[in-house]
Order: structure tokens, then C-alpha cells, then sequence
């Protein structure tokens, strides 16, 4: 049976090979245009998450119009963008790190820069060094809104915060930032969760713009909470990420993107109702569940290490013949491999570097 | 008393993925630990010695001999590690691996799994040319395949039935089909029958002892039957290999096993501790504190840098919270002295999945980064190995 139809020009045919991560252009382009009509229309941007795939030539794709800079969730990944030429990135995580911290005022030397903050001493730190480097980098408010993880747990504390910011040199508070993007479909009291996060910036903004500062930037969101990021009025930036290439477990919300990535495997081995493909968790991200065979009807799928075995029915794909299965969480996967191949209706069309693979410093 | 296997000089391959990763991590060489940028994978060397002694130890009066696998750590280095303290060669997952493992010295490299597909069996066909190079098959097809390379190249591959003892993943299921394999073994030029292999794997997601043992008894009874069936046939099986870190003291015993194939004895993770608590932690990831509120401390590592949804902090009994893509949250009490800025290590449920995520080790002994050591092949995208081997290099 025929799964993939792969015809490559010489050039790509010649490097080839399986285990390989795919990602359909056209449909990743419809992605990105898909995006930009949704924005169309209100005042807001997508900053878009490269955490997703760590890979410029594709976060290039992204940018135009509404959609504007880059939110990194590292200063490794930070470095690889500003490196490869983009020139307005925001670390949404906290810095702490004194050497990471350099780093970043290295960069805002050749771009502009912006970080989350959540705590006076590396805000002192970060000022010292920016002002070593000569530089201002912006910094963001980070707010606890839910997923206590990182962030200032209430409006008092962030407008300590925020004064401390005011009062040193070398720093501008660009705003503040809060994430509630890591929640699920099946997330109980999804809804209450999203209105109560949603409320709290804007019970922080509300006090720090009593208190006579300045707050330009609200930013917010992922994917999966894209429209009600789209519906609030608090929120004027989001740093949405996975949207441009899709989960399956994404595809039944109300939105307008497909799934562009393959994984790309061999079948090495048949038995009476199975075969089994050379791609397991060494080239496919599990946390949100197995990938998902394309073109095959399938019983089960059991991944391993190094394999994945499909339970199908006869007649069985040839031995050698190649499947394609749609990952179920693309930046773990992205993060296994150090190319991502680029399709068109079917064919190999260029390879590209995965250059912040593995920049998780 | 058994022999050491031949331990040649690594050639240019190694050292420049060595230099490369030295060059990359420069300043941090002679650092203490707790100072170097998170996250980080971290190498206790007294830890890894210690597991390979005791492994050699162990198998020194074993009637079979010990084949390390590689796969789980991927490095060369490691790798050099278990031949000098008695493993007679490596198990790989794929044939770059085999690749990097003969270009570290190594000379007897097995491909543990199927070879299938133009530029893999070529890789394969070359690389036995320069070293005991051999694979797994369960199909007529991928003998024609391997056959036809080894032809084209003028070398001989080495052939091991690969067998089904539970799994249900590759390998033949009976004695019937391992003849079918076995007969066209014999009558392809290039190959050579090297004998059965088969790991128990399923017997590794058993943690009651009693029965895991078991259930290795009934894996080996059926393995080893096959070779019965095979010699009987006039196929004598030179080798029969199996076993994994779960099972390997059982198997290595079992009358007719002459090799066992483990992997997670030199690095360890939480999982095959689970299995066999007398190997330490040698592979661990450091981790920075980099939020704190009175309950909890985030890390600067999550499931994308531990490679699990689960971990421990070392030396704690911390319960973990939840694991993220780059955080993990751990529940601490207000007395507790992990500030911002402290670092930790994270015994990781799975280190094969952790070393995924690294390019290289930061190798500490007393308490500071002696070496780095290159992750090869990071992969999966090796093809250019066999670029290396075409052009003769």
C-alpha cells in the first residue's frame, strides 16, 4: 500500500533517512496566515513561543503584520534567535542565574530585549549588569495566575516590584506577563480557571496604573486558550507557540490550524498483525500521548525506545515502506531532533537547521 | 578467566566530537559542580566506576560473557569504559551508533535491532570492513538486503536471528521461522551466522523479583530452545545473547546463554533501580532554583530536560509536585534552605531519556568537572556517517 509518496530532488534524496521529522510547508504557511486573520481586526499581537520548534527559518515564516518578535523560554534559545538575526525577543521565564544574566545583557546589546521578574535580587542583578553593558532591557512583571509555579502572587507584591524596577537604572517596565496557555481541553473548571487568571491582571495592571505607572504590554496566553485571550480586553500580546504546527489534541478545539508535523519512520520488521516502524521515544515527544499513524487503519500503537508497534490489520505495509505519524506533542519532539525537513504536496523540499536544539541554559 | 576484548586508540571521529564539546564547555573544566549553568547532565565518575567494577565483578566467573548497550548513554567514552572492565564488545541501536563505537576503538559492535533500508545496510556493509561488525533479523527480506550490501562492499556481516521471547515486537515467534531465517542465512553470500539474540524486555516492567525471575526462566527456556532446535537442524548457534539490566544476573546464569546485553548498569535511573538497587546513581541532572514561595521551589528543569514526567532530587526525600516542559515544582516547608540561585541534582526516572536532551556530560570527580564528554551520535540525522565511511575517512 502506498503511505507516503515521497519524490525528492537529487539533492535532499541524497541525505535522507529515516527516523525523520517532517513539516508540511503549505499547511504550516495556512497556519501562519490563519493566525493573522484572526488578528486582523483587533488591537492585539501574537509575540509567537519558539520554544515550539527552536528553529529560525521557521519562526521567520511566522512574523508580519499582527504577529511581531519572539518569546524565548531561555537565554540558549534567546542567543540561537538573536544569532540568526531577529532582533526583538522576550525570555518569559525568570533569570536568575548570574551568568545567564550577562548573557542576556550581552544580547540586548544587538537587540531588544525583555525578561520575566518575579523577585527583587535578580532585578537588582539585572539592573547591575545592564548597566555594565551599557544597555536598558526591558522587564515584565511576572504574575502567579495559575499554575503557582513562577510570578508574584498578588497586586501588592507586584507593585513592590515595580517600584523597585522604577527606581533602578538600566531597566524599563514594559509591563507585566502571566500564563494560564498550559491549560488542557479536558482541564476541569477550564472556563473558571481561565476568567479567575484573567482577572488577576487585571487586578494587577488596575493597581499598578492606580499607582501612576506605566504598564504598555499584557502578556499572556497559548494556543489552547487563544479565543478567550482574543475575547479579554486586559491582554494586548500573546505568546502563542504550537499554533503554527498543531497537536491531535488541539484539533477539536474551535480553531482554524491543522497539524503540519510528521514523524517519518521505516517498517523494519512484520509479523501477523503488526509491524513495527525504526521511530520510538529517542525521536518522539510522549507527554501528551502517542503519535498517530497517517494513511494506515491502526489497532494500537506501543511505543518504545527505538520503535513504535502498530497492531493493524492485513494486509500488512511492505517491509522497507515508509508511515508517517502526527506527534502528540511537537516541542518535546522538536527538541529530540537537529533537522526538521520541509514538504510540498508530497515532496522533500529542503532541510533546515534546528539550531536551538537543546538550549534549555 | 576471561579475556579482555581488543581496545583500539579512538580515532579522529572521537576526538574531534571530544575537542568539540571540551571547546564548548571550556570555562567550565576544574569548576565545582554546584557552580556550573543548569540544566546540566552530570557524570559522577566514582559512581560509574564503582557500577562497572561491580558489573565485571559479577560476571567475571559468569558462563556467559557481557556485551554493554550503548544506546542508553551514547557515548563513546562510557563506552571505552565497559570494554576495560569486561565487556567483549557494545550493543547498539542503530547502525551510526556502531558507527561511533568502532571509530572509539571498539572492534566487535552489534546492531541489536533491524538494519533495514539502502543507506543503513551500505553503513553496515562498510563498517564491516573495519570492524566485527553485526545485526539482527527477523525476515528473509532483511538477510537479501544485508546479503546484497556485504556483495557490493566485500565485506561479511555478521547475522544473529533476532528472537521473540514476549515482547511481541521484532524477532521470529517459533523454531519454524527461525529455520525459514536461518536457511537463508546460509545460503546468502556476505553473511555470517552469528546466532540468536532476544531480549526479555517485557520482564523488565516487573518489579516483584520473584516473578521477574521467573518470567526471565520462561524467556531463556524458550530462547535457548530454539538454538537446540537450530543445531539440531545443522545451524549451531555460536552465540546467544539476551538479557537487560532487569534481568541480567538470572539470564547470565541460565545454561545455554552465553552473552548478556545490558545497558542501564554504567548510568543508572530510577526505573532500573527499581530492578536492581546495587548500582548507583552515576548520571544525574543539575538543576537552579529559580522561583521560591513558602511551599514550593521551581527548577530550571522540567520533562524536556529530564526527559521524564518524574525525578528526585538527590539526597532528599522533597516530593515532587509537577514536572513541566522546562520547570519542575517541589514542595519544600519554610525551614527548608533551598533559595534562588541553589543548585540540586535530579535522579531521573529514565536517563536514556535525559541523555536525549544533552550534547555532552560534564564529567565530575570530587566535586568538580574533571572532563566533558561528547553525546555520539546525538542523531537521529547520522547519515553523513556514512558519507564519512564512502569517502574512505
Amino acid at each position: 500500500m502506498e503511505s507516503v509518496s515521497v519524490s525528492t530532488p537529487p539533492g535532499v534524496d541524497a541525505v535522507f533517512s529515516t527516523p525523520a521529522l517532517v513539516v508540511d510547508l503549505d499547511v504550516f504557511d495556512a497556519n501562519v496566515d490563519a493566525m493573522a486573520r484572526l488578528l486582523a481586526g483587533t488591537d492585539k499581537t501574537v509575540r509567537p513561543h519558539v520554544k515550539t520548534h527552536r528553529t529560525p527559518e521557521l519562526a521567520r515564516r511566522q512574523l508580519g503584520g499582527p504577529v511581531q518578535g519572539l518569546t524565548c523560554a531561555t537565554v540558549g534559545e534567546a542567543e540561537a534567535m538573536v544569532e540568526a538575526g531577529f532582533d526583538d525577543v522576550l525570555v518569559a521565564n525568570e533569570v536568575v542565574d548570574p551568568g545567564k544574566i550577562a548573557r542576556l545583557a550581552a544580547l540586548a546589546r544587538r537587540a531588544r530585549m525583555a525578561v520575566a521578574v518575579d523577585d527583587p535580587e535578580p532585578v537588582a542583578a539585572l539592573s547591575r549588569e545592564a548597566v555594565a553593558a551599557g544597555v536598558t532591557i526591558d522587564v515584565l512583571i511576572d504574575v502567579d495566575i495559575l499554575l503557582h509555579r513562577c510570578g508574584v502572587p498578588s497586586a501588592a507584591a507586584a507593585l513592590e516590584l515595580a517600584r523597585q524596577i522604577e527606581r533602578l537604572p538600566g531597566l524599563r517596565l514594559r509591563g507585566v506577563m502571566g500564563y494560564e496557555g498550559r491549560i488542557r481541553l479536558r482541564d476541569e473548571n477550564r472556563t473558571d480557571k481561565i476568567v479567575r487568571a484573567y482577572a488577576m491582571l487585571r487586578e494587577v495592571v488596575g493597581a499598578l496604573r492606580g499607582a501612576g505607572i506605566r504598564i504598555d504590554t499584557v502578556s499572556a496566553a497559548g494556543t489552547s486558550t487563544l479565543r478567550e485571550a482574543l475575547a479579554d480586553p486586559v491582554i494586548t500580546e500573546l505568546q502563542c507557540g504550537v499554533y503554527a504546527l498543531m497537536e491531535p489534541e488541539l484539533l477539536i478545539m474551535d480553531l482554524p490550524f491543522r497539524c503540519a508535523t510528521s514523524i517519518r519512520g521505516t517498517v523494519i520488521s512484520r509479523h501477523p498483525g503488526r509491524v513495527v516502524l525504526n521511530a520510538g521515544r529517542r525521536v518522539v515527544g510522549m507527554e501528551y500521548g502517542p503519535p498517530v499513524p497517517v494513511g494506515v487503519p491502526v489497532e494500537s500503537i506501543w511505543m518504545s525506545d527505538e520503535h513504535a508497534t502498530i497492531a493493524m490489520p492485513d494486509p500488512l505495509p511492505p517491509l522497507g515502506s515508509q508511515i508517517d505519524m502526527t506527534p502528540g506533542q511537537i516541542l518535546t519532539t522538536f527538541n529530540l531532533h537537529d533537522h526538521v525537513w520541509l514538504s510540498r504536496g508530497g515532496t522533500l523540499v529542503d532541510r533546515w537547521p534546528i539550531t536551538a536544539r537543546g538550549s534549555s541554559q | 578467566m576471561k579475556t579482555h576484548a581488543r581496545l583500539d586508540a579512538p580515532g579522529a571521529l572521537v576526538e574531534a566530537g571530544h575537542r568539540r564539546v571540551r571547546e564548548l564547555y571550556g570555562p567550565d573544566l576544574g569548576r565545582p559542580v554546584e557552580e556550573l549553568a543548569t540544566p546540566a547532565l552530570i557524570l559522577d565518575r566514582d559512581v560509574l566506576d564503582a557500577n562497572l567494577r561491580f558489573m565485571e565483578e559479577h560476571m567475571r566467573e559468569a558462563p556467559a560473557a557481557l556485551r554493554a548497550h550503548v544506546k542508553v548513554h551514547k557515548s563513546p567514552h562510557i563506552a571505552r569504559l565497559e570494554v576495560e572492565h569486561g565487556a567483549i564488545g557494545v550493543g547498539c541501536a542503530t547502525v551510526w551508533e556502531a558507527i561511533v563505537m568502532a571509530r572509539a576503538g571498539i572492534s566487535d559492535v552489534f546492531v541489536i535491532n533491524e538494519v533495514v533500508g539502502a543507506e543503513k545496510t551500505r553503513a553496515l556493509a562498510l563498517l564491516a570492513r573495519e570492524a566485527d561488525a553485526k545485526a539482527a533479523v527477523d525476515d528473509p527480506a532483511q538477510v537479501a538486503a544485508l546479503s546484497s550490501a556485504a556483495v557490493a562492499a566485500g565485506s561479511t556481516i555478521g547475522v544473529f536471528i533476532d528472537v521473540d521471547e514476549g515482547m511481541h515486537r521484532c524477532g521470529v515467534a517459533s523454531a519454524e521461522e527461525a529455520l525459514i531465517v536461518a536457511r537463508a542465512i546460509a545460503g546468502s553470500p556476505g553473511l555470517r551466522f552469528a546466532g540468536l539474540t532476544g531480549y526479555e524486555g517485557h520482564c523488565s516492567l516487573e518489579f516483584d523479583e520473584a516473578k521477574r525471575h521467573r518470567m526471565a526462566h520462561e524467556a531463556m527456556a524458550f530462547l535457548t530452545g530454539i538454538a537446540d532446535r537450530l543445531t539440531a537442524a545443522g545451524f549451531p548457534c555460536p552465540i546467544v545473547s539476551a538479557a537487560g539490566t532487569g534481568t541480567w544476573e538470572v539470564t547470565s546464569r541460565y545454561p545455554g546463554v552465553t552473552e548478556i546485553q545490558p545497558g542501564s548498569y554504567a548510568t543508572m535511573d530510577g526505573h532500573h533501580r527499581g530492578l536492581d538497587p546495587r548500582f548507583g546513581w552515576a548520571t544525574t541532572v543539575l538543576a537552579t532554583v529559580i522561583s521560591r514561595r513558602s511551599d514550593r521551589i521551581v527548577l530550571d528543569a522540567g520533562n524536556k530536560t529530564v526527559g521524564a514526567t518524574r525525578g528526585v532530587i538527590a539526597g532528599s526525600n522533597l516530593e515532587p509536585f509537577r514536572f513541566d516542559e522546562e520547570h519542575s515544582i517541589f514542595l519544600v516547608d519554610d525551614a527548608s534552605p533551598l533559595r534562588i540561585g541553589a543548585t540540586v541534582r535530579i535522579n531521573c526516572n529514565y536517563t536514556p531519556n535525559a541523555v536525549s536532551y544533552f550534547e555532552a556530560y560534564h564529567v565530575v570527580e570530587g566535586g568538580r568537572v574533571t572532563d566533558i564528554w561528547p553525546v555520539m551520535p546525538r542523531g537521529p540525522e547520522s547519515r553523513w556517517l556514512l558519507d564519512m565511511l564512502e569517502r574512505g575517512e
